[in-house]
């Protein structure tokens, strides 16, 4: 579907939506305002603050027309000896869904955290969400655990993982670990390098 | 030479020296005749002129003169000093600004403290001192001025009194406004009436001076009580000696001067030689005024810490004592002020950042709805005692009798909610001690129903959680076990079924005495009834009655399930029956409670359907947000209390879960327990229940308290009797397997998702056992194998117990696999693989246990050689056991499966794991990591799945179908389980699912090519972990 009609009647054309990084505190206001009308968990302005302050290379907005009608919030870091990327929140608005830009967000995200040198991304979501468990399953994430009774709604979680893969396959590579440590290495210092 | 004459002498008098002379007391008018003690220099009825020159003459007076323009002045000083904040000058009497002492590298914060107080008695002080000079100055004028002048100065010596109590009443009592008004307001009324008292003309005259006296002693001891009450208050601050100190010493000044002008020593004990008539009091003057500006200066040398120090403690100790005292190096402080005025320099939203204070820091210490962090979380009461005092939870709930029965029958119904809510996960704190009357156990002995209820309800949650902490299945549900701060025993709740037991023999009677009939009442007269309405007696002694013996015999069963060995399982039945007869007889009150509801009609806004209650109506005596701050260390969850139909339905379920524990023989075969535990978990029971059940298989190590692991192992392996005997049992490694098939049996009690993932951690132990056994038992084979007897032993040992660890372990690894699908972590896309991991699995197993069923099979033979029965068995030996047949219907299923939707990939194009970032492998890695770390089984990787089904076609397929096999395994197998109704259930669905799959082969390899609008879709409508495939047209 190319086209779609948007509940105030005006046409949606997919060219007319644009994606930006998180470029600074006039977005955080846009950021906060979706995430507090669509998802469960309430957060304070801090936590919006940690994460786009510390990464605002892994926070992205989409606007149509001017308006904000998605964002995508991140981090990434060390984790128990991997250096694993993680996604905060995922919010499209409703009359916007079904056309890919979650998708395109997330992707985005998860493409500067490849190219940072993650080994991994994670991210918690509610066993009822099928629509968020289908768009993170179509990009490769599989449900590693069932986490009981995780959010404070009583709900059960799945914790998604993405497993990138290895830069040489590891049955050819003599010492398959050497690569991916050392660029993991150089990456946490540069992410480090990003922080305040 | 005379001191007279000489200050006649004097140049600046000698002009006036006839008209204006010193005079004697004998010689002074009237009016002026105020102290008999001092005899002579006096001036009188001098003109105002020379009376301002006497300024600068030396007469009785001078030196009250002077030390009162001198004290004005030095408080004029200190006052402009102030204002202007000259710090030199002013600091210490400067309470506008303190700074904090940092050693945490912020920068340093600035308080803003009122300084009016400090002003108003800077300005008394000058005011006091400015009235005395001039009346001592001017009082020589005229009866008039004198009289005038000599109320001003009592009035300034009232004022300073009035005002010096500001500052020290206005800072110790800086956070409890309330007193800082009530002891201003009271002293600044005693003063205006002590000056309305001064103002009347007669009462200046000396012999009123007493009554002068009394008043301000008066004031001056007022002071008394604000200080003692701050003392009390501050007790626990260091500084307070100091503090009560300085206070003492004013008082004591106060005195002092007082008693110097009352008496009016010591011109009294040496008359003339004292110029001084007011020295004394302006002694006190001086004394009081110092004592509180060092007071002062104590407070801001101490800085924020005391002052705050102070103030906290004030604001705290109405609401609750801190449980820690403070020590000699520490001080409780109140920072908030600090807090605010920091706070008034930070724009909304924005944080704080240090080198030692970075944005994680700032993130985890605030922890939203955390009632310990969240000052925002609104309580009706903040505490209970505010809560009782509010008549929350009266004793008696209501002096109308029926009316009280029908509310204690509703706080029953909404503990009996509660109740099922904490089971259900919540924490304790928030459920059932939300109940005030438990909160406050000491109030309820008045009243026995309340109180019989109460101690028993605490029995059985010391109960349930010591059964639930014991078993540690709450691994997740850890909310349920945090008891902190709640008072869950007190003494003589032991006696709680005894107290039942009264309280049920009186309430049967009480029925009985009701039921029969009018005739025979006289007879029973004596029996006082249950309430005071006898139309509804009958009823409501029934609905008491029930709830009352459903909590007895409920105590009774968690009791009986704790008697060692499962001695008390028999009982417990019985009490479970009992239990689920009195909760049936629950739910037949409620139309009764219902009909008379104590307000005769349903409550505002409560849905029946949602009701905690039986009758409809809201409990009394309940307040869920009271402990909030007791409660668990993470957010208090949204508590919705169960409805009370849902109780009653949870409590149901719960007994049935209970009854089938109790059911299960005391079976002392490892394969049978692990089976049972499997079985019962597909009821899926809740925590408590799962609880009793690990205790009951598990107990001192032992499998049912009774069987030694080491025994239970050696059964299961079929290990030769004789091996008992033998040393291998106190090798580490048998204590080690030992050790985990314990832990194997405990997992299983715990819920689905915490089960998986213990289940894939202690893979890696059993295959680590594998081979510590495998080089143990060698070892053991070598030093022992000088007989040949022995060697044979040895070797049957060796064999047989690896085999039953690795069969074990190929067990634990399906039931990891296949909760998968009970929690839904799979997708389909990734059912391909997962069933082909199975089947692998699965091979490994069947292979294990086709190997211990033959050896056992060969013992049994040997040692019942001589029986005639055993001849049948031989005749039937060379056929496979019907238990390796099941599993090799399991096996065809996966098999199918698997290659079914490898064939659907290859050729449709569907159920295909692509993604922008990873490829199947990644997934595959992800989804049987510790099964591959764990090498189970060995050499298989995620090739070995790629070559397998790489080439599945649906021709192929259709050739061996596999599901046809195992459909008909099944079929065959149903003879060989007539007495296992599980297994028969499983038989039947593997049949389904197999007829099902086979049909949707047929029809996709048929019509698939032909047709592509074709699509198949995999349910789980027939089995838990073996899918069934729906062909649709799209």
């Amino acid at each position: 579907m190319e086209e779609t009609t948007t509940p105030d009647g005006s046409i949606v054309d997919e060219s007319e939506i644009e994606y930006v990084s998180y470029a600074g505190e006039h977005h955080l206001p846009l950021i906060m305002r979706l995430v507090d009308e669509e998802l469960s968990e309430p957060y304070s302005i801090f936590t919006y603050r940690y994460f786009v302050y510390l990464w605002p290379n892994l926070s992205f907005l989409a606007f149509h027309k001017g308006k904000c009608i998605g964002t995508v919030v991140s981090k990434m870091g060390e984790h128990r000896n991997t250096f694993r990327g993680y996604i905060a929140m995922l919010v499209v608005l409703k009359p916007y869904r079904h056309r890919g830009i979650a998708t395109e967000l997330v992707t985005r995200s998860i493409k500067v955290m490849m190219e940072s040198g993650c080994e991994e991304v994670t991210l918690e979501a509610e066993v009822t969400n099928k629509g968020a468990l289908a768009l993170y399953g179509r990009l490769g994430f599989i449900r590693a655990k069932r986490l009981f009774r995780y959010y404070l709604n009583g709900v059960d979680a799945f914790r998604l993982k993405l497993l990138f893969p290895h830069q040489e396959l590891p049955s050819s590579h003599p010492y398959p670990h050497s690569n991916t440590v050392m660029s993991s290495v150089l990456e946490s210092y540069a992410a480090h390098e990003l922080g305040p | 030479m005379d001191e007279t004459e000489f200050l006649n002498s004097s140049p600046t008098e000698k002009k006036g020296r006839n008209k204006f002379p010193l005079l004697r007391y004998e010689e002074l008018p009237e009016y002026m005749k105020d102290n008999e003690y001092i005899l002579n220099y006096y001036r009188a009825e001098w003109s105002l002129n020379h009376a301002f020159v006497s300024l600068f003459l030396c007469h009785n007076e001078s030196l009250n003169i002077w030390t009162h323009v001198i004290g004005f002045v030095a408080f004029l000083i200190l006052t402009v000093a102030n204002l202007t904040e000259f710090y030199q000058v002013a600091d210490f009497i400067n309470l506008s600004k303190w700074v904090f002492p940092s050693d945490t590298g912020t920068p340093p914060a600035l308080i803003d403290t009122p300084r009016w107080p400090l002003f108003i008695f800077l300005c008394g002080s000058m005011f006091c001192f400015v009235s005395s000079s001039l009346c001592h100055l001017f009082s020589c004028h005229s009866q008039h001025l004198n009289c005038l002048l000599s109320q001003l100065d009592y009035v300034g010596i009232a004022v300073m009194i009035i005002t010096s109590f500001f500052p020290p009443i206005y800072y110790l009592f800086q956070c409890d406004t309330i007193w800082q008004y009530v002891y201003l307001t009271t002293i600044s009324i005693l003063g205006i009436l002590a000056v309305i008292i001064l103002l009347s003309p007669k009462r200046t005259r000396g012999k009123y001076r007493f009554i002068r006296t009394i008043i301000f002693v008066a004031m001056g001891l007022f002071g008394v009580i604000p200080m003692i009450h701050a003392t009390i208050v501050n007790w626990n601050v260091p500084q307070r000696n100091i503090t009560l100190g300085f206070e003492s010493a004013m008082a004591f000044s106060y005195l002092i001067g007082a008693m110097f002008y009352a008496t009016r020593v010591p011109e009294k004990w040496k008359p003339g030689c004292s110029k001084n008539t007011q020295a004394a009091f302006d002694t006190q003057r001086f004394a009081a005024s110092s004592f509180v500006i060092v007071e002062m200066e104590e407070n801001i040398n101490n800085g924020v810490e005391e002052q705050e120090s102070e103030n906290h403690e004030q604001t705290s100790v109405p609401v609750l004592n801190p449980s820690i005292p403070s020590g000699e190096q520490t001080v409780w402080a109140d920072v908030a002020s600090l807090l605010d005025s920091a706070c008034n320099d930070l724009q909304d939203g924005e944080l704080i950042h240090g080198d030692n204070f970075n944005l994680f820091a700032a993130m985890s210490a605030l922890e939203i709805m955390d009632p310990k962090m969240d000052s925002g979380i609104v309580c009706r009461y903040y505490s209970v005692d505010e809560a009782i005092e509010d008549g929350a939870a009266p004793i008696p709930l209501s002096f109308n009798k029926t009316v009280d029965v029908h509310c204690m029958i509703d706080v029953m119904d909404h503990m009996l909610s509660c109740e099922a809510t904490w089971h259900k996960g919540h924490s304790l704190a928030q459920t059932i001690f939300s109940c005030i009357y438990l909160l406050r156990p000491d109030r309820t002995p008045s009243h026995a129903l309340l109180h019989s209820y109460c101690t028993v309800i605490r029995s059985t949650c010391n109960a349930v959680i010591s059964a639930v902490s014991d078993s540690r299945t709450h691994e997740e549900e850890d909310l349920f076990t945090i008891t902190s701060g709640l008072p869950l025993k007190r003494d003589g709740d032991e006696k709680c079924l005894s107290m039942l037991n009264v309280l049920e023999e009186t309430i049967s009677r009480q029925l009985h005495a009701c039921k029969a009939p009018s005739h025979k009442k006289r007879s029973i007269e004596d029996i006082e009834p249950l309430q005071t309405n006898l139309d509804l007696e009958e009823g409501y002694c029934k609905a008491v009655l029930c709830r009352l013996r459903f909590r007895k015999h409920f105590y009774h069963v968690l009791l009986c399930l704790r008697r060692p060995q499962g001695r008390g399982l028999e009982l417990a039945r019985k009490h479970i029956a009992s239990c689920l007869l009195e909760l049936d007889s629950i739910l037949k009150t409620e139309e009764f409670l219902r009909a008379n509801n104590r307000n005769g009609m349903w409550e505002d806004g409560m849905e029946s359907e949602d009701s905690t209650t039986a009758s409809g109506c809201q409990p009394i005596g309940f307040d869920s947000t009271l402990n909030s701050r007791l409660s668990a260390p993470t957010p208090p969850r949204a508590i919705k209390v169960f409805c009370w139909k849902k109780a009653v339905e949870y409590f149901q379920k719960l007994l049935h879960d209970l009854d089938i524990v109790c059911s299960h023989p005391i079976d002392p075969l490892h394969e049978g327990a692990l089976r049972f535990v499997v079985e019962f978990q597909k009821l899926q029971p809740d925590l408590v229940a799962r609880s009793h059940l690990q205790l009951l298989l598990v107990q001192d190590g032992k499998l049912f308290g009774r069987d030694p692991i080491f025994t239970m192992i050696c059964k299961a392996a079929a290990i030769p009797e004789l091996a008992k005997n033998l040393d291998i049992q106190k090798n580490e490694s048998f204590v080690h397997l030992c050790q985990l098939a314990i832990t194997l049996l405990k997992i299983l009690c715990t819920n689905a998702a915490w089960q998986r993932r213990q289940l894939g951690k202690v893979l890696q132990d059993w295959r680590i056992i594998h081979m510590q056994l495998e080089i143990a038992l060698r070892k053991e084979f070598e030093e022992s194998s000088s007989t040949s007897l022995d060697e044979n032993l040895c070797m049957k040992i060796y064999k047989n117990i690896l085999n039953w660890v690795e069969e074990q372990t190929y067990w634990i690894a399906f039931r990891f696999l296949i909760l998968g699908f009970e929690l839904e972590l799979y997708a389909p896309s990734e059912y391909c693989m997962v069933y082909w991991y199975i089947y692998v699995i699965l091979i490994k197993l069947g292979e294990k246990m086709h190997l211990r069923m033959i050896t056992n099979s060969e013992t049994a033979k040997r040692k019942g050689k001589k029986k005639r029965e055993s001849m049948k068995d031989v005749a039937r030996e060379p056929a496979i056991p019907p238990a390796v047949l099941l599993l090799q219907c399991q096996i065809y299923l996966a098999e199918g499966l698997t290659l079914m939707i490898s064939a659907l990939r290859n050729e449709h194009g569907v159920f295909q794991c692509r993604g922008p970032f990873n490829s199947e492998q990644e997934r595959f890695i992800q989804h049987f990591e510790l099964l591959q770390k764990a090498c189970i089984p060995d050499h298989v990787s995620y090739y070995t799945f790629r070559d397998y089904t790489a080439h599945s076609q649906f021709d192929t397929l259709i050739m061996c179908n596999y599901f046809k096999e195992a459909q008909r395994i099944a079929k065959e197998l149903r003879g060989s389980f007539v007495n296992d109704k599980n297994k028969l259930t499983e038989l039947r669905h593997i049949e389904q699912v197999a007829e099902h799959n086979g049909i949707a082969l047929n029809l996709v390899s048929r019509l698939g090519s032909l047709d592509p609008s074709l699509k198949v879709s995999f349910e789980f409508n027939h089995h838990p972990h073996f899918a069934t495939a729906v062909v649709k047209r799209s």
